[in-house]
């Protein structure tokens, strides 16, 4: 992996049509703004985790499989 | 009353209370913009989110307060506009709040709690809210529940 140190207000390129710009920074945060081709998808990798996500669980799942988690009858208070 | 051909149920008939609409649909499912929350009384508590659009598509899903009862969301700003919130909802009381569930290799099931499908009870508009935070992952393992003894 490539590491660069930037602060805010510096950008890296990437090829030479992306730019990434560091806008601000806190302790826990860094805010990042983005340039780049309407054809160059940019996304959180947590969207691109649920995507994959939702692909799979748009697969045919057995349904026994979820047996073992069915609610167990019980009263309630 | 309107029928819908379902993936798990075959036809089912259904009323538009239990319709959901996501105006923007789901990730990797941006078209898929109607579904219908099917809840059977011997598969509880998951929750069938079948698409009215696609007879071939339905989400298994189970209340994240199944999950983890102590369960805190934290929807975007821009998530929260488009089912009609300015502030973050209650869960159950405000909204129905649904992890979607798939079954990797291992065949053990697990939920993505990283993005909760959130409808709102009244107009049942729907999104699925990505988080921003790393609270919660997108593959937690399903623990079956806990034995309740039965009062005899």
């Amino acid at each position: 992996m490539l590491v660069i140190r930037r602060r805010a207000g510096e950008s890296i390129l990437i090829a030479d049509d992306i730019e990434i710009e560091v806008l601000e920074t806190t302790p826990t945060r860094v805010k990042l703004g983005i340039k780049a081709p309407k054809a160059v998808a940019v996304r959180r990798k947590e969207v691109r985790l649920t995507e994959v996500q939702n692909r799979a669980a748009a697969e045919e799942i057995p349904l026994y499989l979820l047996t073992p988690f069915l609610s167990r009858p019980h009263l309630k208070g | 009353m309107p029928q819908c051909e379902t993936k798990y149920f075959g036809t089912v008939s259904y009323t538009d209370d239990n319709a959901v609409e996501f105006a923007g649909g789901l990730p990797a499912f941006e078209n898929c913009r109607r579904f219908l929350t099917v809840e059977e009384t011997d598969r509880r508590p998951f929750i069938f989110l079948q698409s009215l659009e696609e007879p071939g598509l339905c989400f298994i899903t189970l209340p994240v307060v199944a999950i983890d009862p102590a369960y805190q969301l934290k929807i975007s700003a821009e998530d929260l506009a488009a089912i009609g919130f300015e502030r973050q909802p209650a869960i159950e009381t405000d909204v129905l709040c649904l992890a979607v569930v798939s079954v990797p290799a291992g065949g053990i099931p697990t939920a993505n709690l990283l993005a909760p499908i959130v409808i709102n009870c009244v107009t049942r508009h729907a999104v699925q809210s990505v988080r921003d935070d790393s609270l919660y992952g997108c593959c937690h393992t399903l623990a079956a529940p806990a034995e309740v003894t039965p009062c005899s």
